[in-house]
């Protein structure tokens, strides 16, 4: 009989933790397939590793991070149990909203808070749309993992250290820039950590996503 | 819409009057009267009217509008965010009851007074023929400042309501009035929340500060990845 598939739980934003009933594969012997994707967003697969945290637990480390406070659901899909068996199921969970500021105030001080505030307003008028890199992209890759696409457009063109990329979508998770390539055929990796700042002039009117509710008719 | 049996008659300068609401309305001698405007009656507003959602930053200071087809009242209502999927609600309900007011301007430049910074208001129907030029008429849109949230899907919870004190017998002041916010409307899914923008601009001018100013990072690769260690 196969081992059974009890449950997941999300540790923090990379780790997942799924247990079972009896012993596991080892993933240096047995590779491990599944898909986690978030609920509310429609499929997404994540890079995914494993770790053989006892013989009924396994860690899962999500290296391109969830969303936190988003609820995500993981499918068994080809993963085998100690005697070789497949493990079927899946289960949902919900990504710990941590690093929660609950004030009722801003929570910087005033001066961090005043250049923060003067800083948005000048971009928002500037039009320069800016955010930071959290996943290395290399050649091959079709989406570039950021911190955020808060207003981004749907489509246009960014740079990276001078480099300009196209990208033809964001993702509703708010953290991904879809469908990247290089301009001029340049393949080029883009390091994590990077400045994401947008092509302004490359975006048309009808590009952008009405993000504040006054926006809307 | 007051109920079965509300006089038609409508001499009703505002929805908190000590009037008759009509069959089934309330009558008791408990000195707590919860406003309820009797048989038939149902909240005003509707949640298929609502017309948004939105993807917003998490460090809050956003001036939300919600709209609407028609609010039941000008105000106060509550707002507090619900986190759709653990329930959490922010702001905490033990640190304050709901998200702030933006601060409303009078003509004459000065901020207007208000009652609490966390009673919300509509704006103000301008008025067509027909209208009671006595009576302020709630607008179509409330708007709330987003407090701080982390990331997530929030549904948004509107509330309003009065409680009703009857004066002492021998008072022949009208019944004292206090808003307990006991109906109220929720709109699921209504808001994302996603981390914010980066700025440029704020990094220079963070730059032009003395070093032992608090102004936080003043380099793009100096900044606390929001998205958490080993990012």
């Amino acid at each position: 009989m196969a081992t059974s598939f009890l449950g997941a739980t999300a540790l923090d934003r990379h780790e997942v933790q799924l247990s079972f009933d009896d012993a596991v594969s080892d993933p240096a012997e047995t590779p491990w397939v599944f898909t986690i994707g978030p609920d509310a967003s429609g499929v997404d697969v994540v890079v995914a590793d494993a770790v053989l945290t006892s013989t009924v637990l396994v860690t899962v480390h999500i290296e391109t991070g969830m969303s936190p406070g988003e609820a995500y659901t993981i499918t068994m899909n080809g993963f085998v149990d100690a005697n070789g068996d497949a493990i079927v199921g899946f289960d949902s969970f919900v990504v710990p909203a941590d690093n929660v500021v609950d004030r009722a105030e801003w929570p910087h001080g005033i001066l961090e808070a005043l250049t923060r505030a003067f800083g948005q307003e000048m971009q928002e008028t500037g039009g320069r749309l800016t955010t930071i890199s959290t996943f290395d992209y290399s050649e091959n890759d079709t989406d570039l993992y950021v911190e955020s696409v808060l207003g981004w457009p749907t489509r246009g063109a960014f740079f990276v250290n001078g480099r300009r990329f196209r990208f033809r979508g964001i993702g509703d998770d708010g953290r991904r820039i879809l469908n990247v390539r290089a301009d001029f055929s340049q393949e080029i990796a883009i390091p994590r950590r990077s400045l994401v700042v947008l092509d302004f002039t490359s975006v048309e009117p009808d590009d952008f996503v009405a993000w504040n509710l006054g926006a809307l008719p | 819409m007051f109920g079965f049996g509300t006089p038609d008659a409508f001499l009703v300068p505002s929805v908190f009057d000590a009037v008759d609401w009509g069959f089934g309305d309330v009558v008791t001698e408990d000195p707590i009267v919860v406003l309820d405007w009797g048989f038939g009656d149902v909240p005003v507003l509707d949640p298929s009217i609502l017309l948004f959602f939105a993807t917003l930053p998490d460090d809050g200071g956003e001036i939300v509008s919600v709209q609407a087809d028609s609010w039941p009242i000008v105000g106060p209502y509550k707002v507090q965010l619900i986190q759709h999927f653990t329930g959490q609600e922010f702001p905490d309900s033990g640190v304050a009851p709901g998200a702030t007011a933006p601060l409303m301007v009078l003509g004459t430049g000065k901020v207007r007074p208000r009652g609490s910074p966390y009673w919300c208001y509509t704006d103000i129907k301008p008025k067509t023929q027909g209208d009671n030029p006595s009576i302020i008429d709630p607008g179509k849109i409330l708007t709330f400042v987003l407090p701080v949230v982390p990331p997530g899907l929030y549904d948004l919870v509107i509330s309003w309501g009065v409680q009703i004190y009857p004066p002492p017998i021998s008072d022949t002041n009208p019944l004292i009035l206090t808003h307990n916010f006991h109906t109220a409307m929720t709109a699921e899914r209504a808001i994302r929340i996603i981390y914010r923008n980066r700025s440029l601009q704020e990094w220079r001018i963070r730059s032009g500060f003395p070093s032992h100013y608090t102004v936080g990072a003043s380099l793009g690769s100096l900044e606390t990845p929001l998205t958490g260690p080993g990012v």
